[in-house]
């Protein structure tokens, strides 16, 4: 397959926009530079039953409200490291059943399950002025959502993620100490369990004052940043009565007088992300807002790993698990081939090499558009040797939309300097009429 | 537009044809049995509706959506543009605005792509869900977050429609679990295709 990506040609001057009009970051397009060189990342972790939609519109609710620099100047991107909850296909049966009450008037409406989530929105709302008798059934099917959370939750807090369980993230937090950035984690809900041990992560890798995090709705006791809680956050006061949460912050209006948020929805539950504490017609969004940017204008530079790689139009990191000595090849347009014998090519760098175990090893391309060259870059490893059996970790990654793809290789007998197995091949291009750069892969 | 009523029997999942039939054949989504709809009762008070009746009506009001109940995963897309026809005829019907309009078709077009995607292959997963989060910022770019309709509500009452049967919403959620674990970006510049 061939994945088509479009980057703008250049984007060095963002202007940010929110208060009555569209968002909009836009380029200096007269620049030779490709990309935003950032040293602060927003990364956000998701709560429970959260969408892709929903977990992109957190994503983009954080950065409309805190900016893309700090108060020092420092360019900041956000990331996003999802979590999925299980759960999701009983929400399905359970609606089903709900839905096939009042002689199955509603049957087969599976477009109600999602707007219901949030509480009740324009569609809900209709029936339930036609239809009063499924009031009773909305609150039932609104009282499992809630206990579903609750169980999902509760699992978790139970046997809470010790370290960082998904590779990706792990790789993702690797590469963020090997480009020396500093992190602000913003974890909501289940996503603070995952958050404490990225924390932990992180810290071993880039020090203490660089890393932050500020809990949204955390149900555990262990936190290890300023943490923002509702009074009425229905979920967490049901989880108060199993186990010890963190106290309340902030007061929200009671259900029927509280605001439509970032979605034009409400959430009875009080809980959501988007409708609640990114809420900007509650006040408790001010105080998430004020914490997270106390948090990012007070984190240091890594004290560890510094400045080791750098951030590229495009970059490759390669990780694996266990001793031994693996190699990245880059074979770039011109022909070069960029490798620990000949680290400078032509358009890019391998910055990093590890000659013992783990890695990692990180290659970048240029985001200078006169080193930057149009053409395939084919991504190639060899285990020169001691690796027989471990497996690799390669990540793709692009300066502004993160991990493109992740893929893995086990490694056969030692070949020295000659490439065993071919990853990626990266191909560069530039769009005649817009002079957009684009970027795609197989 | 065809303003005549629909009935629809109970529980199923009907619509008035766009050439103004008074009935017509509709697969259901477990049993792929066919139901027949009956002719619409036009001007009848809505006190004297059955509630059968009354949700038909709130369909041809449009206080409600109409959607294609099809069995099949994909649906109907006869001009093959990646958009769900009945999807595709409310953005046309609710945006005006041309730039809106394609960002909403965008959006459409990116979630239809999540239905369809092979949870097993993380390649179109991910290009699947690169897609979806370019279109989430291009209504960013393109609705005014203080006037009119807001992006968060345009997107999820597309999401909503596309997930609107159980095959479809089962499909979107495995497509979730796909994405457990992995990590992105936030696109710069101008998303809109």
């Amino acid at each position: 397959m061939n994945k088509l990506y479009k980057y703008t040609s250049a984007v060095l001057v963002l202007l940010f926009t929110f208060s009555g009009h569209a968002y909009a970051n836009t380029s200096d397009v007269s620049s030779d530079n490709l990309c935003r060189n950032s040293k602060v990342v927003v990364a956000f972790m998701n709560g429970v039953f959260t969408t892709l939609p929903n977990a992109d519109k957190s994503k983009l609710a954080l950065e409309m409200a805190n900016g893309l620099t700090t108060e020092s100047g420092k360019e900041i991107r956000y990331e996003l490291l999802y979590n999925y909850t299980n759960g999701f296909e009983d929400l399905v049966e359970v609606f089903e059943q709900r839905l096939a009450e009042h002689g199955g008037l509603l049957a087969g409406r599976f477009e109600l399950l999602l707007e219901s989530l949030n509480g009740k929105s324009a569609w809900w709302e209709k029936i339930l002025e036609s239809f009063s008798f499924y009031e009773g059934t909305h609150h039932v099917w609104l009282d499992f959502y809630k206990t579903e959370m609750i169980h999902r939750y509760a699992s978790l807090i139970a046997n809470p993620p010790l370290d960082v369980n998904y590779n990706e993230h792990r790789v993702r937090i690797d590469n963020w100490a090997l480009e020396g950035m500093s992190v602000m984690l913003v974890a909501h809900s289940q996503g603070n369990l995952f958050a404490n041990a990225a924390y932990n992560y992180a810290v071993s890798q880039i020090g203490t004052g660089a890393v932050k995090v500020v809990h949204v709705a955390p149900a555990s006791v262990i936190t290890n940043g300023e943490h923002v809680l509702a009074d009425k956050d229905l979920v967490i006061k049901a989880l108060s009565l199993t186990g010890a949460v963190p106290p309340h912050t902030d007061t929200i209006p009671p259900y029927l007088l509280r605001p439509g948020g970032f979605n034009d929805q409400t959430d009875v539950l009080g809980h959501d992300f988007l409708e609640i504490y990114m809420n900007e017609a509650l006040d408790i969004s001010s105080a998430l807002v004020e914490k997270i940017q106390a948090g990012i204008n007070a984190l240091k530079e890594p004290d560890m790993n510094q400045g080791m790689a750098s951030s590229g139009f495009f970059t490759i990191t390669l990780t694996w698990d266990g001793e031994g000595d693996v190699d990245l090849h880059a074979y770039e347009p011109s022909g070069k081939q960029v490798y620990y014998a000949d680290k400078k090519g032509d358009s890019g760098f391998l910055d990093v090499d590890n000659t013992s175990a783990y890695g990692p090893e990180h290659y970048y391309a240029s985001c200078n558009k006169n080193e930057l060259r149009e053409g395939e870059y084919a991504i190639k490893l060899a285990n020169y040797e001691r690796a027989q059996g471990r497996t690799a970790t390669v990540q793709l990654a692009s300066w502004d939309e993160g991990v493109l793809s992740t893929r893995y290789h086990t490694f056969g007998a030692a070949t020295g300097s000659t490439p065993s197995a071919s990853i990626f091949n990266v191909v560069v291009s530039k769009d005649a009429e817009t002079q957009e750069y684009k970027l795609s892969y197989q | 537009m065809n303003k005549t009523f629909c009935l629809m029997l109970a529980m199923l999942l009907a619509g008035c044809d766009s050439g103004g039939n008074t009935g017509f054949t509709y697969p259901t989504e477990d049993s792929q049995e066919s139901i027949q709809t009956e002719s619409p009762l036009p001007n009848q008070p809505s006190q004297d509706l059955s509630p059968a009746e009354k949700l038909a009506a709130l369909e041809a009001e449009k206080k409600l959506p109409k959607l294609d109940r099809n069995y099949e995963l994909a649906g109907v897309d006869e001009d093959n543009n990646g958009i769900r026809d009945d999807i595709d005829a409310y953005i046309q019907e609710n945006y005006s605005d041309p730039k809106q309009r394609a960002a909403a078709a965008q959006f459409a077009r990116s979630m239809q792509s999540i239905i369809l995607a092979d949870p097993e292959d993380m390649d179109q997963v991910r290009a699947a869900r690169r897609a979806s989060t370019r279109a989430t910022y291009c209504l960013y770019r393109t609705f005014d977050l203080k006037i009119g309709v807001q992006p968060g509500n345009v997107s999820s009452t597309i999401e909503a429609m596309t997930t609107n049967t159980k095959q479809r919403i089962k499909a979107y959620f495995r497509f979730h679990k796909s994405l457990d674990g992995t990590s992105w970006g936030s696109p710069e510049g101008d998303t809109c295709e």
